[in-house]
């Protein structure tokens, strides 16, 4: 170790934070280095002048700080309380904005809001809404219309089905027809058949 | 003194007023005392120890178990005395008049009271980041390990700053005519 060296580690030696070896070193060197010697001896007196820097003499106020904390806790309080009125607030708008559905629309210079109305624009593909209603008190009126509706759809119904009842018997009667047309026109192809065959032999003799 | 402090957390976080009186009581001396170093002679060293332990009371839940108390205090003290540094170098404030300023011109040899003057001048003059680890090693007596993990600096770099620092300050009494 040079003096280079040891003047870099001084301080580290002086106040015990050199490793062993390199304290054996340092001192090793400092055994045979007086200007060393005089450097060491110069950083341990500023190490004990060290000790002569001012020492405050500071008392906490302890009631202050638990004053200043609970005041600072209290402000931090009505934050939160506005905070969470606020977010409430808008919570609740949001929520009313959702269930009422308001048609917003801007034209004209205009901004025109409506809820309650139903949109042109409404997808054929849209399901109906699942109306739930408690059952009104009946009117009579509305029972006789009812009752004279049911009546009519009654009479078409029956109407209806006499209708359906001459067609069957109609196009029954045509297949019956139709048959004996096809077995009339059979005999007389068959006929018509035989006397041909009649004639050809009268005229030509059997065939071989 | 470290399982007392943690004794004494864990009473104060359970609600128990005293127990943070008795922290404040143990440690209010060597934190004032951290911050005269930190700030200088003409630093507000009252007011920021009663900042330091508002913060303290206010960050109990901060704290956590496995680290010391002391590192933890000195960790918002170093923090406070930076932020006062920064204000300060925004608006310069005068030394007041009776702190000596000790040049390398012949002066006659001083009293105790100048020599602590003289050390207060020189310890305000060094650069903050040699002037840290001089007061933490000298003053805390804490080693450079527990030192890296509070300033978050390798060891080896704040040995290298306290040799710089140590050499500094014993130009600055030799100048001063101290230590010749």
């Amino acid at each position: 170790m040079n003096c280079d060296d040891l003047r870099e580690r001084l301080p580290l030696l002086i106040y015990g934070d050199l490793s062993p070896e390199e304290t054996r070193l340092a001192n090793s060197h400092l055994a045979d280095c007086a200007a060393c010697q005089r450097e060491r001896e110069a950083l341990i007196a500023t190490h004990h002048s060290l000790d002569s820097a001012t020492v405050p003499d500071v008392a906490i106020d302890l009631p202050s700080i638990h004053g200043r904390a609970l005041a600072m806790q209290a402000r931090s309080m009505r934050r939160w309380k506005r905070f969470a009125i606020a977010a409430g607030s808008l919570a609740a708008c949001l929520l009313a904005f959702l269930l009422i559905r308001p048609d917003v629309r801007v034209g004209d210079g205009q901004l025109v809001i409506r809820w309650n109305s139903k949109t042109e624009q409404q997808p054929q593909a849209e399901q109906a809404p699942i109306v739930v209603q408690q059952p009104q008190p009946r009117d009579a009126d509305l029972d006789e219309r009812i009752r004279v509706l049911s009546e009519l759809v009654q009479v078409l119904t029956l109407q209806m089905e006499s209708n359906d009842q001459q067609r069957r018997e109609e196009l029954e009667v045509l297949i019956t027809r139709l048959d004996l047309l096809r077995i009339q026109s059979q005999q007389r192809w068959d006929e018509t058949k035989r006397d041909v065959s009649a004639l050809y032999t009268a005229q030509f003799g059997r065939r071989e | 003194m470290a399982r007392d402090d943690a004794e004494l957390i864990r009473r104060w976080r359970g609600g128990d007023a005293g127990a943070f009186d008795a922290l404040v009581r143990r440690w209010q001396q060597p934190a004032a005392r951290f911050l005269a170093r930190l700030l200088g002679p003409a630093g507000p060293v009252a007011d920021l120890s009663q900042e330091l332990f508002l913060r303290i009371y206010l960050w109990r839940d901060r704290y956590r178990e496995e680290g010391s108390f002391s590192t933890w205090l000195y960790r918002v003290a170093l923090n406070l005395a930076r932020d006062h540094a920064r204000k300060s170098e925004r608006q310069p404030t005068p030394l007041p008049e009776e702190v000596p300023v000790c040049g390398r011109d012949e002066m006659p040899r001083w009293e105790h009271a100048e020599l602590r003057d003289t050390i207060d001048a020189a310890l305000a003059d060094l650069p903050a980041p040699l002037r840290e680890v001089l007061v933490l090693r000298h003053y805390e007596e804490m080693n450079f390990e527990e030192m890296g993990r509070l300033l978050e600096v390798p060891a080896s770099t704040l040995k290298s700053r306290f040799t710089v620092a140590m050499h500094k300050m014993h130009e600055r009494l030799r100048d001063c005519g101290w230590n010749e």
